[in-house]
């Protein structure tokens, strides 16, 4: 029994030595090259998150110059406030339309895109569709501005040409302001959709193809029945990102309209953009900071699951 | 066969189809690069023909263009950018090519675990890190510096540009290196002179990728910097948009300063970069 047990305990030594040798020549390298990524992720996304929400338990006193603890009342507040509820609802719907136009768009041109067309031409249309994503969202938003100019603007002229009396101005009235938002968005990030789905397109083997046409599949049952499951898990990843980037988006709203006219193209980001640097209420900014982020992994961890059930 | 076309006349509707097919590409991408299009020939309308008189320019002329280059503000803002992008861009580089080293050369437990720490820092909102860090550069007396900028840009081009090289290194064979391993040659030396020199040209589009990227931003320049005279070239431009008096040809002619140099560029590395991130998203 003795024996027996310090032979187990030598085997159990000769294996912790062997384990930290291997861990001296598998891991040290590893920290090496990993390591300085880590170390910044944490540094850089971990901690601020930590900031941001302990930030939105305090509150500001203008009378002693102190931030005191108040738990949830910054949360409360804003649940509280009308506008902030319209604000969710602003960021939900931008965020959804402009997702679903890019992934439906994007994959609509991918599909023609793939239908077999000469590849120098697709990759040449590839290239130049990809160019408004590669300009600055805030050029974008300045030819925006010019675009939606009551005067000058090019569609503008060209309704006047027809004689049409409608004021274009698009960026100006709380009504379209949104909307015409989302197109520009859509605009402007189609291209890079369409390029992810077209590569995932174009990595379907083709006999598959081949296979569906003589068991007499073709044109929408093959996308269907081929495309769609094949492509499945790019599109979901796809709409994973292009959703939580959208619900956070604020250089192009920022620039053209702050949020306006009457609040109408106020989002999550202008929203917390406004109270932190403008106004100075950085508790409250903290506190749909932390709001934004919870949004955005519960969306995330949906689409996550939704993946995971297909498979 | 259940439709009861011949050869013949399959063969006529795949030619019909693919006329089609060209001409409704070729004008979507028309369609797609009007604005653009529209940006870059208003960018050479001469002040003196206004924007009332028409879509199109009747009087050409580089006088906006001249304006702009002897514009000591803009220009200042343009050399602001092409400091921080230039910056993030070895920054990310150096960081970003370790990382992807490591991940395609070892086999280690946490290793899909970090790769996906790495991912969800896409997933955190710009405003929530302005927000977070604004007091912390102020605190450490780094706010109204340019290094904000370029850690956060780096930071959030991190994971595309690992996803991008970690695809260049695997395509290298590590028998490559093992075999300057058994002449002698250290890791580090085999990584220097054998992988590296290999991938350079990939490298160079990763980074220009990454200058682009960091070129175009808006938040991070806007939140972190105060000082009229460290503006970046997006601050500069957005500034102009909301004056009152507003210099239409003057600022069209210095958003084109800012983006059509770019564009040619993207141009030229958007093969490296496509390969690389669509192989990412397939993996992610």
């Amino acid at each position: 029994m003795s024996t027996n047990h310090s032979d187990m305990q030598i085997n159990n030594l000769s294996k912790l030595r062997r384990g930290l040798l291997n861990l001296r020549h598998k891991i040290n390298p590893v920290i090496i090259f990993i390591g300085p990524a880590v170390i910044l992720v944490i540094l850089i996304s971990i901690y601020p998150t930590i900031r941001v929400l302990y930030l939105s338990t305090l509150e500001y006193s203008k009378k002693t110059f102190e931030y005191s603890f108040v738990g949830l009342q910054n949360y409360i507040a804003l649940f509280k406030n009308p506008i902030f509820s319209k604000i969710l609802k602003q960021t939900w719907d931008f965020s959804l339309y402009s997702t679903a136009g890019h992934i439906g768009l994007g994959f609509i041109l991918a599909l023609i895109m793939n239908s077999g067309l000469n590849r120098r031409f697709v990759s040449a249309s590839r290239a130049l569709i990809l160019l408004p994503w590669a300009v600055s969202p805030i050029v974008i938003a300045m030819i925006a501005q010019i675009w939606s100019h009551p005067l000058i603007s090019p569609i503008g002229h060209v309704l006047k040409f027809f004689n049409s009396s409608i004021e274009f101005m698009p960026l100006g009235m709380p009504g379209q302001a949104m909307t015409a938002l989302i197109i520009i968005n859509i605009w402007q990030f189609t291209p890079f959709y369409l390029l992810m789905i077209l590569s995932a397109l174009q990595g379907i083997d083709p006999e598959l193809y081949e296979a569906a046409k003589v068991d007499g599949a073709t044109g929408l049952k093959q996308t269907r029945y081929i495309t769609l499951p094949l492509i499945r898990n790019v599109l979901l990843t796809l709409t994973m990102f292009d959703f939580v980037t959208t619900a956070a988006y604020f250089d192009l709203i920022w620039v053209t309209t702050q949020g306006g006219p009457v609040r109408s193209t106020d989002v999550l980001a202008t929203f917390i953009y406004r109270a932190g640097f403008l106004t100075q209420d950085w508790a409250r900014a903290a506190a749909a900071s932390v709001l934004l982020l919870i949004f955005v992994f519960i969306v995330a961890a949906i689409i996550q699951i939704i993946m995971r059930r297909g498979e | 066969m259940k439709t009861g076309l011949s050869l013949q006349q399959r063969h006529t509707l795949r030619k019909i189809y693919l006329f089609f097919g060209y001409i409704s590409v070729g004008l979507i991408v028309l369609i797609w690069l009007t604005p653009i299009i529209w940006m870059i020939v208003n960018g050479f309308r001469d002040p003196t023909d206004p924007f009332f008189n028409g879509i199109l320019p009747t009087k050409f002329s580089l006088v906006n263009f001249q304006k702009v280059l002897s514009n000591k503000a803009t220009m200042r803002a343009f050399g602001n950018s092409m400091v921080v992008s230039s910056s993030s861009a070895l920054f990310t580089l150096i960081v970003g090519c370790l990382a992807a080293y490591g991940f395609s050369r070892y086999r280690f437990r946490l290793s899909s675990a970090i790769r996906v720490l790495i991912l969800i820092i896409r997933l955190f909102p710009g405003v929530l890190l302005s927000i977070a860090l604004f007091h912390v550069a102020g605190k450490i007396g780094v706010y109204d510096t340019f290094l904000p900028l370029i850690i956060l840009n780096g930071l959030l081009n991190l994971p595309f540009s690992i996803w991008i090289m970690d695809t260049m290194f695997e395509s290298i064979p590590i028998e490559l290196e093992e075999a300057a391993w058994m002449d002698g040659a250290t890791r580090m030396v085999s990584v220097f002179k054998i992988i590296l020199p290999l991938i350079a040209p990939g490298l160079a589009a990763t980074g220009a990728f990454i200058f682009l990227l960091t070129w175009n931003e808006y938040l991070f320049a806007t939140a972190f910097i105060r000082s009229p005279e460290k503006m970046l070239i997006t601050t500069a431009i957005a500034a102009n948009i909301g004056q009152y008096n507003v210099d239409f040809t003057g600022l069209i002619a210095t958003g084109m300063l800012a983006s059509v140099p770019l564009l040619i560029v993207f141009i030229f590395i958007q093969r490296f970069i496509v390969s690389g991130l669509a192989l990412g998203a397939l993996k992610g």
